[in-house]
């Protein structure tokens, strides 16, 4: 056949952010069509895309409508200045694949990085970003975040406490996207608040840097250093009895049964408290009971997986596409069909 | 595994400005004192002290697993006892680099690191630090490590390729998270 094995093939529904797809024994080619812009006929819109190896990473083929919508032009990603394809294989070291360079970090109630042109450069809500050496506000320098609202000139550190301003964050501050997460479920996260859960002050309400992936049931135990005040957390563990409710700012909490009444505030370090280690939260395993017979009136029935808390190898390899009006993950809503496969050159 | 569910430290007591520093006897004092805080039992007996050259007793000790690009900050590290100044030379594997008070250090390439992680930028090295029956490796029924060899005879009419591959199911587990620790560190 014309592209040698065919391997799969399939389709999505555009959410508007990059898709993952997975190839567990790897890839040599693969086609995209946008069935949506294919009927839309939408000036200046990609219709098909085409990858294979040996193209520059993220980088595609993309055939899209003229300015005028009448006919069809051949492009590439990389002309068009956007997000094309690009291999992942989260097995091997995390290397961060986009570096901007911040100009300030605000005290807003969600801390906003103020950088022109990132949107444009392809960060997206959702994304995963570190930051280093933001004089001002060093306590977050190394620590994973993820992105909330992205604009044109700034985005949120979704589920950071507020902090101290840093104006200038200096000529060496800089932050990077990282492309995927840890490979290994269930994995630990940073803290970046703690207070008693409004709805029941005698449990915990934590809330953690990047997305948590957690699970109702789970066990789970704290790594508190003096740096954060709430020492008498440290070592402790609790289970997690609710989650995602919004601390007033960020879904992105468990809800633990620990009362935190008597502790000591949590209070995420200053810029000055540098080097420090995170506070954290370590996943141990699952409490059974809870998990079978959740306490009512949450979670709703029925009871979940008491084997959630297992060890999994979640590597996995790979294609990232891009989202956009001419990426090969299209725009929200879109409808896309894909068939991908290998070839004995490649 | 160990890298993405371990609790961690940051070495705080090295100068080279950055979040976590380098490693420093320090640090490796606070690793070993949560270590004893949580009950954490030490996995290797001590040697007793000798009358040779050159030598020096060694504590009983927790076991730690770091990158071979560690060994020279190994050894600037107050305290370091390389293993050629241990009183008894029996029971030494080769992949072991020295102690530092109750840590005894062994290197691997294949060491675990984190890119692009510290406050500044610059890679993290993983050392894990362990106590007894800290973590397990659990191999699964009727899943041992297998390697599979087909000769091209089995690939098509015209014999032209021959196979190899293995395959294996384990699984890692914390057994108990108090007594295993990542101690991270960057490099002076």
């Amino acid at each position: 056949m014309a592209f040698g094995t065919l391997l799969d093939s399939g389709y999505f529904i555009a959410d508007g952010s990059a898709k993952i797809l997975p190839f567990v024994q790897g890839v040599s080619w693969i086609k995209l069509v946008n069935m949506t812009e294919a009927a839309a006929a939408n000036a200046s819109h990609g219709v098909e895309y085409f990858w294979q190896p040996g193209m520059i990473t993220n980088d595609c083929l993309v055939t899209m409508r003229n300015a005028a919508a009448t006919e069809m032009n051949t492009t590439t990603a990389l002309a068009l200045g956007v997000n094309g394809i690009r291999l992942v294989d989260t097995s091997i070291i995390q290397t961060p694949d986009l570096t901007r360079t911040p100009t300030a970090i605000s005290n807003a109630a969600i801390p906003v990085v103020s950088d022109v042109g990132c949107a444009a450069a392809g960060l997206a809500a959702g994304d995963i970003v570190r930051m280093y050496s933001t004089l001002g506000a060093l306590q977050i320098d190394g620590i994973d975040f993820t992105v909330g609202t992205v604009n044109a000139n700034d985005f949120q550190l979704a589920h950071m406490a507020q902090i101290v301003a840093a104006a200038a964050p200096g000529a060496s501050a800089r932050y990077v996207r990282i492309p995927y997460d840890s490979y290994w479920y269930p994995k630990h996260r940073y803290i970046s608040k703690v207070r008693a859960w409004p709805t029941d002050t005698t449990k915990a309400q934590i809330t953690l840097t990047v997305t948590h992936g957690y699970q109702i049931g789970q066990k789970v135990r704290f790594v508190v250093p003096a740096q954060y005040g709430m020492t008498q957390l440290n070592g402790l563990q609790g289970t997690i009895i609710q989650m995602n409710v919004t601390d007033t700012n960020s879904t992105n909490t468990i809800i633990v049964d620990i009362d935190v009444n008597a502790f000591t505030a949590f209070t995420f370090p200053l810029t000055a408290a540098v080097p420090f280690s995170p506070a954290m939260v370590v996943p141990i395993g699952m409490d059974t009971a809870e998990a079978l017979a959740p306490v009512p009136p949450l979670p709703a029935f029925p009871p979940y997986d008491i084997l959630t808390d297992a060890t999994k190898n979640i590597a996995y390899r790979g294609l990232i596409l891009g989202a956009g009006i001419t990426s090969p993950a299209g725009s929200v809503n879109d409808k896309i069909f894909w068939y991908a496969g290998t070839s004995y050159g490649m | 595994m160990l890298a993405a569910t371990a609790g961690q430290i940051n070495c705080v007591g090295g100068v080279n400005g950055d979040n976590p520093t380098e490693i420093t006897l320090s640090d490796v004092e606070s690793v070993t004192t949560t270590l004893l805080s949580n009950n954490a039992y030490t996995i290797l007996d001590n040697i007793e002290g000798e009358n040779r050259f050159g030598t020096a007793p060694v504590r009983d000790s927790y076991l730690a697993f770091t990158h071979t690009n560690m060994t020279g900050q190994l050894s600037n590290v107050q305290g370091f006892i390389h293993k050629n100044n241990y009183p008894s030379q029996s029971n030494i594997a080769r992949s072991e680099w020295g102690s530092i008070g109750n840590l005894r250090f062994y290197v691997t390439s294949n060491g675990s690191y984190t890119e692009a992680a510290s406050a500044a930028g610059a890679r993290v090295y993983n050392t894990f630090v362990t106590g007894m029956e800290a973590y397990s490796y659990i191999e699964q029924d009727h899943m041992s490590a297998t390697f599979i060899y087909r000769p091209a005879i089995y690939d098509g009419p015209l014999a032209l390729n021959c196979t190899v591959g293995y395959k294996f199911g384990a699984c890692p587990r914390l057994l108990n998270d108090l007594w295993l620790f990542n101690l991270r560190s960057t490099v002076a």
